[in-house]
């Protein structure tokens, strides 16, 4: 099987994203030789029926991180920070002022 | 030499998107008719890259995606200053998220946003321009 390209890195990190109905309009993702940076804010589209919660974060980067030819992925998120290895909302006045 | 086709009513904005993209030795073909759009995605099989305005008089972005997606695959951009044009309570939103969204090479950029991001989503849909970037 052929390696993962970064494109193609890149493209299985948005269909992660859109399976979880994240705005993508406010996150950007670049890979390089399998090194994910990841920064924005990390929020569902409005008219979602579920706010992301602590679980769903988790799951999405962990699917993230198990993608062929992902070495390493580097978050900068506005809303959302990792601590102790567990995510948990961040309140920033930044992404509240985007939010609405 | 990737080849992008931008599809806004805003001229300037398409002068903007291509003066832009130039630098990083993109090819560009822009126009501010969905429907002439529409043509040159059925004619020139050497388009890379799409960029998409949503609010077009006469046809939307949707319009144009949901058609020229019947007949091939290339990535997508949309450039919007509207976020709230992307709402799950939408049906159209909700069909096109779940059933095309979902193969991963459609992207969203909010207005006003700097070059910097929209480099970056170019890139990370196709790559860099190669030949003929500057830094101008």
């Amino acid at each position: 099987m052929n390696t993962p390209t970064d494109l193609d890195i890149n493209r299985s990190i948005r269909r992660i994203m859109v399976k979880h109905w994240i705005d993508l309009g406010r996150i950007a993702v670049r890979s390089s030789r399998g090194m994910v940076t990841i920064h924005g804010i990390l929020r569902r589209i409005p008219g979602t029926e579920q706010e992301l919660t602590t679980p769903i974060v988790e799951r999405i980067f962990y699917d993230i991180g198990r993608l062929p030819g992902v070495k390493n992925v580097r978050t900068r998120l506005d809303n959302w920070g990792k601590e102790g290895g567990r995510w948990h909302p961040v309140d920033g006045s930044r992404a509240a002022l985007l939010i609405d | 030499m990737k080849k992008i086709l931008s599809i806004d009513d805003e001229p300037a904005v398409l002068k903007c998107l291509a003066d832009a993209l130039k630098t990083r030795g993109y090819e560009i073909v822009v126009t501010d008719d969905p429907e002439e759009g529409l043509r040159i995605l059925k004619e020139d099989n050497d388009i890379s890259l799409l960029t998409l305005d949503v609010k077009m008089p006469g046809k939307s972005g949707f319009d144009v995606y949901r058609e020229f997606r019947k007949f091939r695959e290339v990535p997508v951009l949309f450039v919007t200053g509207y976020p709230k044009s992307f709402t799950a309570t939408s049906e159209t939103i909700s069909e096109m998220w779940r059933n095309q969204f979902v193969d991963g090479v459609t992207d969203i950029i909010y207005k006003p946003f700097d070059l910097e991001t929209f480099f970056d989503k170019v890139e990370s849909l196709i790559g860099g321009g190669g030949e003929g970037a500057s830094d101008a």
